[in-house]
């Protein structure tokens, strides 16, 4: 996968601005920057979600998993629902929300959740649609230190056979990637 | 307060007019309810139009909604359809009633002119739901690549059961006045509508005052019950 002078704007804010970058079939990437720097943009480009003002992204997985800056769950489903909503059988949602921590929510309506566990449902979501590509979106905001930790696991676990690419402000989350890209809005 | 008020200005009327077969009194619309609600005619009657109602309200909602789904998804669709859903909004329901006195049997007609008259509510008011709908539930479903019906079923529809069932309420007070209108018209054998209409025949004001009566009060309960589901339904976008 390969960006090639990727540039993006807001008005008179340019969010991406040439960005070139040649990504491995699988590990770990960061994407690292200020609120506002056009993290969440680069991936919604990546996605396919956003069109950039200039450049290109070559090579992109036709089927690609993603986490939403926002959560984007549904409250007429509960957490169970949520996960195999992509497609996955019940066994396999399990399984993800036993890894992230959250078995004993599977039935819980949506709204009776905490921010952070709405998040790592989120994330359960993205990893219960596989791929070769993961595009996640500050996947450790809102979680208290130990379910941060449980979740940087579970990137890790999926780097080995995906490319993943994570947009965060997590240091501890930036010190596993084996390569940053660094976002600056101008 | 109001009931109180409404009864005496209703009392005044009868009063000064002096004449029951043109503004019957409350007391005399209350005798003449009892005596009809012990007959077996007035439940049989309540039935029908209940049943009438209910079948024309049901088709209407679920055909609008069902016409609603392709021509948000497709333009092309939209374009070709939508000047026929137009013409129905448009058209007096009247006009409805007397050409399908011509085509059809009295017993269904009022049935078929509550479904015309709610189906283009449905339509529109599902149309512009989905045309509204959050992007973000679109982008989930374009992501995880959902099928059609998954789409639909689990997503869609779901996100916009709150307008769905303020429609169906405002459609169910539609599927009433063009039903009852229609049975008027077509007179079936047993239906509200053709008591109403012997009732004004033998100038019984008081047996048109009950009718009007049982039929508000049903429409009322129905529509309430309808908006009490919708108001569970409030506030449920994606989190």
């Amino acid at each position: 996968m390969r960006i090639v002078d990727l540039s993006k704007s807001f008005g008179d804010v340019r969010v991406i601005d040439h960005v070139d970058a040649k990504l491995p079939e699988r590990g770990l990437i960061g994407v690292s920057g200020a609120s506002g720097s056009g993290k969440t943009t680069l991936l919604r480009i990546l996605a396919g979600l956003e069109r950039p003002d200039e450049g290109r992204v070559e090579d992109v997985p036709d089927r690609f998993s993603m986490q939403f800056e926002d959560d984007r769950l549904f409250p007429w489903m509960d957490v169970l629902a949520n996960v195999t909503l992509v497609g996955c059988d019940d066994a396999i949602a399990l399984g993800i929300l036993g890894e992230l921590g959250l078995a004993d929510k599977a039935h819980a309506r949506i709204s009776t959740l905490s921010g952070g566990q709405r998040r790592r449902v989120a994330l359960a979501r993205a990893f219960a649609f596989p791929t070769a590509l993961y595009l996640l979106d500050e996947p450790t905001a809102r979680l208290d230190e130990e379910s941060a930790r449980v979740v940087i696991c579970a990137v890790e676990a999926r780097s080995v056979d995906s490319l993943v690419i994570v947009a965060t402000h997590d240091q501890a989350m930036l010190d596993r990637c084996a390569m940053v890209l660094g976002c600056e809005s101008r | 307060m109001f009931v109180v008020l409404a009864l005496l200005v209703w009392e005044l009327v009868a009063l000064c007019v002096g004449a029951p077969y043109i503004v019957p009194a409350p007391q005399d619309v209350l005798v003449r309810g009892a005596e009809l609600i012990a007959t077996a005619t007035f439940w049989q009657a309540v039935g029908w139009s209940l049943l009438r109602v209910l079948v024309g309200f049901a088709c209407g909602m679920v055909c609008g909604i069902a016409l609603a789904v392709p021509m948000a998804a497709w333009p092309r669709v939209r374009a070709v359809f939508a000047p026929f859903i137009k013409v129905i909004r448009t058209v007096p329901v009247v006009c409805f009633i007397l050409l399908m006195l011509l085509w059809v049997n009295a017993t269904w007609l009022s049935a078929i002119i509550s479904a015309l008259m709610v189906l283009p509510v449905a339509w529109t008011n599902t149309i512009e739901a989905l045309d509204s709908l959050d992007a973000g539930t679109v982008e989930v479903a374009r992501v995880f690549r959902l099928g059609p019906m998954r789409r639909l079923f689990r997503l869609y529809l779901p996100a916009i059961a709150p307008q769905l069932l303020a429609t169906a309420a405002v459609g169910l007070g539609l599927a009433w006045k063009s039903g009852i209108t229609a049975e008027v018209l077509a007179l079936p054998v047993l239906g509200m509508g053709s008591n109403i209409y012997h009732a004004k025949i033998a100038l019984e004001a008081a047996d048109i005052f009950v009718w009007a009566i049982v039929i508000i009060v049903l429409s009322l309960a129905m529509e309430s019950a309808l908006r009490a589901c919708a108001a569970r339904f409030s506030g449920w976008e994606a989190a």
